[in-house]
């Protein structure tokens, strides 16, 4: 205690333990501004968190409740036999669409009802375009119909008997749909497990969120906030997918992560050494002048975090066509972490590193390697050329936790991953 | 309950742990607040936020030393931090003469808190800063020099000028009261 001197003395013992009262608003002001919702208007991290988590939600909702295609391999077909040939309008409408059995080979009496599937054929197949020549509504040709006819075929005892002119109509059949109707039933899922080798870069943007470690480190992270700005991030990585029958997908490799900032701090030493050549008669060099020069003035540090990670990802992937849908997210196994950072100090005002290599440094507390972090992307695969896919998939990460004696810092991480995949088993 | 209860209570986000906290100490760092805020209301800002940052960063307090002189840190940063703002411009290098004589005795006995407390914040900022960071709170001129990143030096001068222009003020009011 520094009170020695008689005034110090005086007002140190009148104001040590002087109270005022306290407004009535002022806890209520308080509660509020430490309020959930006060907080999610006031901070970027905290919203990009929660808009992160609807768009997961969003995605899984509009997963779950996706309109379902129609599996022609497995076209809702009424098994009628030659019994229930009066069949009514009414009734097939009914009986079709909830019967979704595949017409048996032993069943030798089963036919094709003439009005309900083509009814849901129409409403579920597309129009004939030249694009789309295999779902092309044509009536049978001949040909077609002999090879349906049982008795030239001998295998198809089961085929639609050829209905009368008049009943058909203008009523026609996928031929496609039905062909694979009994006897083929189209499997469009892998019957074994799929590798692929993956390759990917994603331009990213890092929100960061800095903690003081206790109360007194604020003007750091103060100072932190005012001078630093982040600046285009980005990942980089090769991957191994399996892809399983049912679609689960399990997907590891490597991946080099950068985070970097900028940041700008004022100089007031600066100093400029000026080298300038003296030449004698003839061109010859026959001293060197240096001149100094200095001033003051805001210089710029690129600050950095890279890291080397193992991606452990759980997936999922959905053909529809030439487009799969995919989804991969799990931990990140960190192998090396590498730090530049110039930061300013506050209660000196001037630059101070990370980095142990220099003389006046700020001990920072960030793990070099076995850190663990989290990644999640989910988006679009095509089917560019046989063999190779494309994907594009918009991503999110957590970095490490990284941090200084006087706070921590964490960043979320997101960005659009795109790449190439190829099959190699 | 305790104060070790009550601050249980706050790790544990207890909204009436919490406001029993800010009622024990509210009083005196409404107080600590006033001797540097320039006004009432800017006292008043730097104690809500400073109970913000108490609550927030709670969960980091060891029970290694008192609860009282923890929030009273966060109290003074949270000042300091709002003062930042108007530099020490007019700052001087150099100790002038300094001055030891003893408070008159009337002084002493006719003024209270609140009228010690309207002198103090009479002083321009940086001399009130000081003096009560020194006289006060009792932190050192290294520890001043650190927390305000300005030399050692300067903190000694603005506290002698502070001093004395204390002095002279008390002894204003020392000629009116006789």
């Amino acid at each position: 205690m520094n009170t020695k001197h008689p005034i110090d003395d005086f007002f140190h013992s009148k104001l040590q333990d002087f109270e005022m009262e306290p407004p009535m608003h002022l806890w209520e002001n308080i509660d509020k501004k430490r309020s959930f919702t006060y907080r999610l208007r006031k901070s970027r991290y905290l919203q990009m968190r929660l808009l992160t988590g609807i768009l997961l939600l969003s995605i899984l909702i509009a997963w779950q409740i996706r309109p379902k295609s129609i599996n022609l391999g497995a076209f809702p077909i009424p098994a009628i036999s030659s019994s229930q040939t009066a069949v009514t309008p009414q009734d097939s409408a009914e009986d079709a669409p909830v019967n979704n059995q595949t017409i048996s080979a032993e069943s030798e009496a089963t036919t094709f009802s003439a009005i309900a599937p083509v009814k849901i054929i129409q409403d579920a197949v597309p129009p004939y375009s030249p694009k789309n020549q295999d779902l092309a509504f044509v009536a049978p040709a001949p040909a077609e119909k002999a090879a349906l006819d049982p008795a030239t075929t001998g295998t198809r005892n089961h085929a639609p008997e050829p209905l009368p002119e008049n009943e058909i109509g203008a009523l026609q059949y996928p031929l496609a749909a039905i062909e694979a109707l009994p006897l083929a039933p189209i499997d469009r899922a892998p019957r074994k497990w799929q590798i692929s080798a993956a390759v990917m870069a994603a331009p990213e943007r890092a929100f960061r969120q800095l903690t003081p470690v206790n109360g007194a480190s604020d003007a750091f992270i103060d100072a932190r906030q005012a001078y630093e700005t982040p600046w285009l991030s980005y990942t980089m990585g090769i991957e191994l997918q399996a892809v399983s029958p049912s679609g689960l997908a399990l997907a590891t490799g490597i991946q080099y992560n950068r985070i970097n900032e900028k940041f700008d701090y004022y100089n007031p030493a600066e100093k400029r050494f000026i080298v300038s050549d003296i030449k004698g008669p003839g061109a010859f060099l026959v001293g060197r002048d240096t001149t100094v020069i200095s001033g003051q003035r805001w210089k710029t540090s690129h600050n950095y975090q890279s890291t080397l990670a193992i991606p452990l990802l759980l997936g999922y992937e959905k053909s529809h066509g030439k487009a799969t849908f995919i989804i991969y997210g799990g931990p990140m196994i960190h192998i090396y972490n590498d730090y530049r950072k110039d930061l300013q100090n506050a209660e000196s005002g001037y630059p101070v590193s990370i980095s142990p290599e220099t003389d006046n440094y700020l001990v920072a507390s960030t793990r070099t390697r076995g850190q663990l972090s989290w990644q999640i992307r989910a988006g679009v695969q095509y089917d560019w050329k046989p063999g190779i896919q494309v994907f594009l998939a918009p991503q999110l990460r957590f970095s490490p936790g990284a941090g200084t004696t006087l706070n921590k810092e964490q960043y979320l991480v997101s960005g659009l991953s795109a790449g190439l995949k190829t099959r190699i088993y | 309950m305790t104060e070790k209860e009550l601050i249980l209570g706050c790790k544990r986000e207890n909204s009436n742990c919490q406001q029993a906290i800010f009622r024990m100490y509210a009083g005196k760092m409404l107080a600590l607040s006033m001797r540097y805020a320039r006004h009432r209301m800017e006292a008043e800002d730097i104690v809500q936020e400073a109970f913000i940052r108490v609550f927030d960063h709670v969960h980091t307090f060891e029970f290694k030393g008192s609860f009282e002189g923890w929030i009273k840190r966060i109290v003074i940063n949270t000042a300091l931090k709002t003062l930042s703002k108007k530099s020490f411009s007019n700052e001087q290098i150099g100790i002038e003469q300094d001055f030891d004589a003893p408070i008159d005795a009337p002084a002493d006995q006719l003024m209270g808190a609140q009228e010690i407390l309207d002198i103090v914040n009479e002083l321009p900022d940086g001399y009130r800063v000081i003096f009560n960071l020194y006289a006060i709170e009792g932190y050192s001129h290294k520890e001043i020099s650190d927390m305000l990143g300005i030399q050692e030096s300067t903190s000694r001068s603005q506290l002698v000028k502070a001093r004395k222009m204390l002095q002279q003020k008390l002894a204003k009011l020392q000629k009116i009261a006789v």
